[in-house]
């Protein structure tokens, strides 16, 4: 049985100040970064023995499928539900993720995420909910890329790394701008194709990206950002020639 | 604060969030509320695939056919009627699924493509290109956003449900709210109130196949208002998983299919392997996991090989994991919920259960690639039933600012006394030893000696309850004081469920006792318990089983039995 040290960077509330706070727990075989602060939730006591308030962290399916639970483990922004200590070298830094607002320990506010990609129109019109007998479709439209980008959890780990994406920059970051490719391509894509494809060529789209790279390696699902970027670049170009000509 | 809304929907996962967007395209407003953020509620991570048929590559596959399935696998517990419209609609929902922009299996011509399901003629199962659960929580909360944006759905993220207001006419008329971020308690008034997420992933902690905060906090509350929970001791437990530390992972049943074998480590160090499933057609999981469950208790380990496995198998990512994976049974869903009748509501009148959170067609939901099909179908019924209440309700209860400012009042009274219980006790110690005695006492296959050690456990921690300490005392976020108001109403919940096992002499679908082996159709009824009073009374209710009546074929069982 091995003792692990945890460094974790807390925050009481929104408005306070952080402050390093150290753990040490006994290692057990299969050991994620969630078990760890559950551990520590069981006895919330610090490296003096101290009694502290138990961490507070996000967390919902607990199989790397919801997104929830990222945060900046050793330095990267990671999953903690999919991330096993063993591989970690000691001590094991935890700290909330630098981009978005902390609302306490390790929680952060996400919704900036999804104001990004409401610039994109995320979503398809459908024109009605009921429940007719429809004939169902032929979709001969199979593409890998397309769906490799339907895997996205929405964790905002791209969005971390990239130096890009910040708030002096008005880029909206790998994950809005790559989803535009996946909503495009979708069965009733081209409703909303045109202005998808303005908010592309503006200074929030592509022109943001500078090809780092940052963002796939970051990815905990593989989705090639790079290659989506890169397709959405010359469609971009493509669709500005043809408004100029 | 107190604020008006016509629909109040509790939970934010598939069902919610379809619930709220046809409430918005009709044109009435909504708040939708959620413990977590808009998007992140995936409950079912390991739920994929829904059932359906008429597909390109096998027209046979028929409707009826299906339901008679269906039927049969739940043991004849599900109300025909309303099943077999369901089934009637599966179709139907992965045609909308489709056009809402989730990507779904399709062969190289752009046709459906199916997967054969377990204990199903066919190839009848639809699954996604990558997890149908996800994609279709995504595509819905940006629809939830497209209405919000118009004003038609309000949002209320890292909100608990406390309370509901319920008047002495058992007439629901809102709920009292508590909004994490800052701790402060609303009222909301409602006409109606739409129950749609709640399962006991919690009270199996890490046995559990289901999200973390899948608790059963909601259903319990309204329970004690005077709402009957139905068939409470059916719970569905997937044969092959693999425990974790903080949760299980659902292995796909395919390999048994296609010739994968079990084999069991005894503790003297003899391995054999698990006879009579290869060659069983149809394969009932909950019959393997019987079996399992069998071996596990005389001290054996048991372990999937994959060596055997037909070319078929070679797609599925898990084979990755090796020809010698633990695996056990795990429990993956609750078959139980609220009491609804043909109109979704339960017996308090304005608040509707669907999805998860009702018992409407849970007995259907043990042949695999029905949960995703009940929870949209359920919502998207339900609305219409809701619909027509909220336009037919009469006037306000004229004493309902008294009966709000009541409510509110106790349950603050209640947070505090929470507040202030001190003690050498730890909350989440607790919640992980009602976990172990749940999963050794209620498992796959129970006893009447073992279901009582879960009563005197309840009874245990109950006490020990009132000496748990609040290791948080933050203004913000305190999710500490929560876990205890959850783990006093998941203790009792864990109490019904135990005492309904204990009345139900028989084993039928996904129950069974090693005590009562066979089928007896004098508990072909619903059980319904009402928690209102000081002990839960038990009642039992016909079954419609007008359109297919009730077989004998379960051979596999009858084996295990002998």
């Amino acid at each position: 049985m091995k003792t692990r040290e945890i460094k974790i960077k807390r925050k009481n509330h929104a408005r306070g100040s952080s402050y390093w706070e150290f753990f040490s727990i006994t290692e057990e075989a299969g050991m994620t970064v969630v078990s760890v602060l559950k551990k520590i939730a069981k006895r919330p006591k610090n490296r003096d023995g101290q009694a502290v308030a138990p961490v507070v962290w996000d967390c919902n399916c607990l199989e790397e499928v919801c997104g929830a639970c990222s945060m900046l483990i050793n330095g990267r922004a990671r999953q903690a539900c999919s991330t096993f200590i063993r591989n970690l070298p000691d001590p094991i830094v935890l700290e909330p993720l630098s981009k978005f607002e902390v609302l306490r320990d390790l929680k952060v506010n996400r919704e900036a995420l999804f104001k990004d990609l409401d610039n994109v129109h995320p979503f398809q019109h459908v024109d009605s909910f009921d429940l007719k007998a429809y004939s169902l479709e032929r979709d001969t439209n199979q593409n890998t890329l397309r769906t490799k980008l339907g895997e996205c959890i929405y964790c905002g780990a791209c969005l971390e790394a990239c130096p890009q994406y910040n708030t002096a920059s008005n880029y909206l970051g790998a994950l809005a701008v790559a989803q535009t490719y996946r909503l495009n391509q979708a069965q009733n894509g081209h409703i909303d194709k045109a202005n998808r494809m303005e908010t592309l060529l503006s200074d929030q789209g592509v022109i943001g990206c500078q090809n780092i790279g940052n963002c796939e390696l970051a990815c905990p699902k593989k989705i090639p950002l790079k290659n989506a970027l890169g397709t959405l670049k010359r469609d971009s170009i493509k669709t500005f020639l043809s408004k100029i000509l | 604060m107190d604020t008006t809304i016509p629909v109040l929907i509790i939970g934010a996962d598939i069902t919610g969030m379809t619930a709220a967007i046809r409430l918005a395209s009709m044109g009435i407003q909504t708040c939708l509320v959620t413990s977590h953020t808009l998007g992140r509620d995936v409950i079912l991570p390991s739920f994929d695939g829904i059932n359906g048929s008429g597909f390109h590559h096998d027209k046979d596959l028929d409707d009826e056919q299906f339901f008679s399935e269906t039927t049969q696998y739940s043991g004849y517990l599900v109300n025909q009627k309303d099943t077999q419209e369901m089934c009637h609609k599966a179709t139907a929902v992965i045609n909308l699924c489709a056009r809402l922009g989730v990507d779904l299996k399709r062969t190289r011509e752009g046709h459906l493509c199916g997967d054969s399901v377990p204990g199903s003629r066919g190839s009848r199962m639809i699954t996604g290109t990558v997890s149908l659960s996800r994609q279709l929580t995504t595509v819905l909360a940006q629809q939830v956003r497209f209405y919000a944006k118009k004003g038609l759905i309000q949002i209320q993220e890292r909100t608990e449900f406390l309370q509901a207001i319920v008047d002495d006419n058992k007439e629901c008329h809102g709920a009292i709210l508590q909004d994490m971020k800052t701790m402060q308690l609303t009222s909301i008034r409602t006409q109606a109130v739409i129950m749609a997420s709640a399962g006991i992933g919690s009270l199996f902690g890490r046995y559990s196949l289901t999200a973390h905060h899948d608790n059963v906090h909601a259903i319990m509350q309204l329970a004690r208002l005077g709402a009957a929970i139905a068939n409470p001791e059916f719970i569905d437990f997937s044969p092959l998983g693999c425990v974790g530390l903080d949760k299980s992972y659902l292995l796909s049943i395919q390999p048994l299919f296609h010739g994968a074998r079990l084999w069991l480590h005894r503790e003297s160090g003899k391995i054999d392997l698990l006879e009579g499933l290869i060659n069983e057609r149809p394969i009932y999981p909950h019959h393997v996991a019987q079996i399992m469950w069998r071996k596990q208790k005389q001290d054996t380990n048991i372990s999937l090989d994959l060596t055997a496995c037909t070319e078929e198998l070679n797609e599925h990512a898990f084979l990755k994991l090796g020809n010698n994976i633990p695996v056990q049974p795990l429990m993956s869903d609750w078959l139980g919920g609220l009491w609804v009748d043909h109109d979704f509501m339960t017996n308090l009148r304005g608040l509707f259960a669907v999805g998860r959170a009702s018992y409407q067609f849970k007995g259907a939901a043990v042949l695999p690639g029905n949960m995703l099909t009940l929870c949209m179908y359920g919502a998207l019924d339900a609305v219409d039933h809701v619909a027509d209440y909220v336009k037919n309700r009469k006037g306000q209860n004229s004493h309902l600012q008294t009966l709000i400012a009541d409510v509110l009042q106790s349950q603050e009274k209640q947070n505090l006394e929470y507040g202030d219980l001190t003690g050498p006790e730890n909350i989440y110690q607790l919640q992980t030893e009602l976990a172990d005695v749940m999963y050794a006492c209620v498992g796959p296959v129970r006893k009447n000696v073992e279901i009582k050690n879960v009563l005197e456990k309840v009874m245990d921690l109950k006490q020990r309850l009132q000496r748990v300490s609040l290791t948080d005392n933050s203004r913000m976020l305190n999710y500490a004081i929560f876990d205890i108001r959850c783990f006093d109403n998941m203790l009792d919940l864990a109490g019904i469920i135990a005492a309904g096992s204990m009345m139900r002499n028989e084993s039928r679908g996904v129950h069974h006792k090693s005590d009562y082996p066979v089928r007896d159709d004098t508990f072909l009824r619903t059980t319904k318990i009402f928690c209102d009073g000081e002990s839960p009374k038990i009642y039992y209710e016909d079954v419609d089983t007008s359109l297919i009546s009730p077989r004998y074929e379960d051979s596999v069982r009858e084996r295990s039995a002998s």
